[in-house]
């Protein structure tokens, strides 16, 4: 017989059978994994993802594939983890459209993989970096809320700050 | 948090930014922060912008003279933006800054200040007496002011800081008279002793345990007895002693006692004027059963005559042979010392250094 699956479940109830390795590159599956099998996982075992849609899984489940020997800098070095630069095969990995990124964000939140998240957060960084206020509502998407007048106060308030 | 949850409502795109979390786009923003790229005109894209990327802006503001006085504006008209102030470094505020600004910024940052460095100028009475109600301070950093400060006024101010830690005294001060009712600030672990503290502070204050890491640098009145005395009496508790030049009170084996008073320190700095060159013999340099946890060592020179010979590399080297320093890492000497590098015994002491994965730096 085989070794025993985790079998991941898309929102919109697809199957994605993955060694327990790569599944437990995410937190959450990897305590659900441990707490629910405390004698060591004897046969497949399925896990329910009601928040991530099948192709953002499979997109997610094929970075924990690429990533299952990698290992990542400490948790509790915030600092090194934010400063470091995007490694090349997870900016390619990440080169989809904003909507994509997005959700791969968004499960990698919810499945809690810390290393996928900063990863998105300083591609979404890359983006905004010397950019103008008109061009990231535009390229984000943002509806300004502010009244002429405040946005000119807010310059004035902060011009102090401009060559920081 | 209504605000933010208002603001993300109203604009709820697939493709929009504004879809995730509110700790996901601080997380962003903090990756920004980090690489110097977090600018204020970001401020202004939308509201939650605003609120998320203000706190960051102000955590640790860069002045200058050139923006010193439009930031003292802002802070002035807001009653809530300078709590955001985390760390307050006016180092490079020199002729610009006036008393009461810089007593102004205290007051209106003194809910959640931890950091504070003083200007070399415009630090008096005023922002002294302001500093009393930061009481999350945990670094006062004194050190460049150049005004003639009061000790006891200075003490006054800083009985009620209970967090702070580190603590660094201005370059000029009068002394007071009274040292056995200084309250020290019961957590200090780290002192920075310079300008008129005399021999007798250090004999009859009770410093507090709790400090262990001292250094010392312009302290015209301080001699080899009083040194003495304070490292006798705390030599044991430091993890890091750095005595810099100038101590004119100083003699020339006024620092040959550190390593009997102080076995337990990591961190030594010494000027080769003030130890003799006896500095690493046995009689001073102990062995230790429990191994001397020295991990880095500092020697430097005034350059004045007769320095360039007082220390015999072949003296650290058999040390360092007699297992009398055998966690010392990282040297690093002035070339003033005349140690050249491709003699016998300074190939040896860098050889060691290097196996312990340390090494041996000479520099000016």
């Amino acid at each position: 017989m085989s070794a025993p699956k985790v079998i991941v479940i898309s929102s919109d109830d697809e199957k994605f059978p993955v060694d327990p390795k790569v599944a437990e590159k995410s937190l959450l599956m990897k305590n659900m994994i441990n707490d629910l099998n405390p004698d060591g996982l004897q046969e497949d075992f399925e896990i329910p993802t009601p928040n991530v849609r099948a192709n953002v899984l499979a997109k997610v489940l094929e970075w924990c594939e690429h990533h299952k020997n990698t290992i990542f800098p400490d948790d509790d070095d915030d600092d090194a983890r934010k400063s470091a630069p995007v490694e090349e095969w997870d900016k390619n990995f990440l080169k989809v459209d904003q909507e994509m990124l997005y959700e791969i964000m968004l499960a990698a939140n919810y499945l809690n993989i810390r290393p996928l998240l900063d990863a998105g957060c300083k591609m979404v960084a890359e983006m905004i970096k010397g950019k103008s206020p008109e061009e990231l509502r535009r390229i984000f998407n943002i509806v300004n809320d502010f009244s002429p007048e405040e946005e000119a106060a807010i310059r004035r308030e902060n011009e102090w700050a401009e060559d920081r | 948090m209504h605000q933010v949850q208002q603001a993300l409502e109203v604009q709820r795109y697939e493709d929009s930014l504004m879809r995730l979390p509110v700790e996901i786009m601080v997380r962003i923003f903090e990756m920004l922060d980090v690489r110097g790229k977090l600018k204020p005109r970001f401020l202004r894209v939308c509201k939650l912008f605003y609120l998320l990327i203000l706190p960051m802006i102000y955590r640790c503001p860069i002045l200058k003279a050139t923006n010193f006085f439009s930031f003292v504006e802002t802070i002035s008209s807001s009653k809530t933006i300078g709590h955001y102030i985390r760390e307050l470094d006016l180092s490079y505020i020199i002729q610009t800054g006036k008393n009461a600004f810089v007593a102004k910024l205290l007051k209106r940052s003194r809910k959640n200040l931890l950091a504070f460095v003083a200007p070399q100028t415009s630090f008096g009475l005023g922002p002294l007496i302001a500093l009393k109600n930061c009481e999350q301070l945990k670094v006062l950093d004194l050190r460049l002011v150049s005004e003639t400060l009061n000790l006891e006024e200075l003490f006054n101010s800083i009985r009620n800081l209970h967090n702070l830690t580190h603590l660094s005294f201005p370059r000029s001060s009068i002394s007071i008279n009274d040292y056995k009712s200084i309250n020290w600030p019961p957590k200090l672990s780290y002192l920075r002793i310079s300008g008129g503290i005399s021999d007798d502070f250090l004999r009859d204050s009770h410093f507090p345990s709790t400090i262990n890491q001292i250094e010392f640098a312009h302290c015209p009145a301080i001699s080899d007895v009083g040194l003495g005395n304070l490292l006798l009496r705390i030599g044991r508790n430091l993890k890091s002693l750095r005595i810099q030049y100038p101590m004119p009170g100083l003699k020339t084996e006024s620092l040959d006692d550190v390593f009997r008073f102080c076995p337990n320190l990591y961190t030594l700095e010494v000027a080769v004027d003030y130890v003799s060159t006896r500095f690493f013999d046995e009689e001073n340099l102990q062995y230790m059963d429990s191994f001397r946890p020295l991990r880095t060592m500092y020697i430097n020179s005034s350059g004045s005559l007769g320095t360039s010979t007082k220390l015999d590399p072949i003296d650290l080297a058999v040390a360092i042979n007699e297992d009398r320093l055998p966690f010392l890492k990282n040297l690093q000497v002035t070339a003033k010392l005349g140690w050249d590098p491709k003699s016998e015994y300074v190939t040896y002491i860098a050889d060691e250094l290097d196996e312990r994965n340390g090494g041996l730096y000479i520099g000016y």
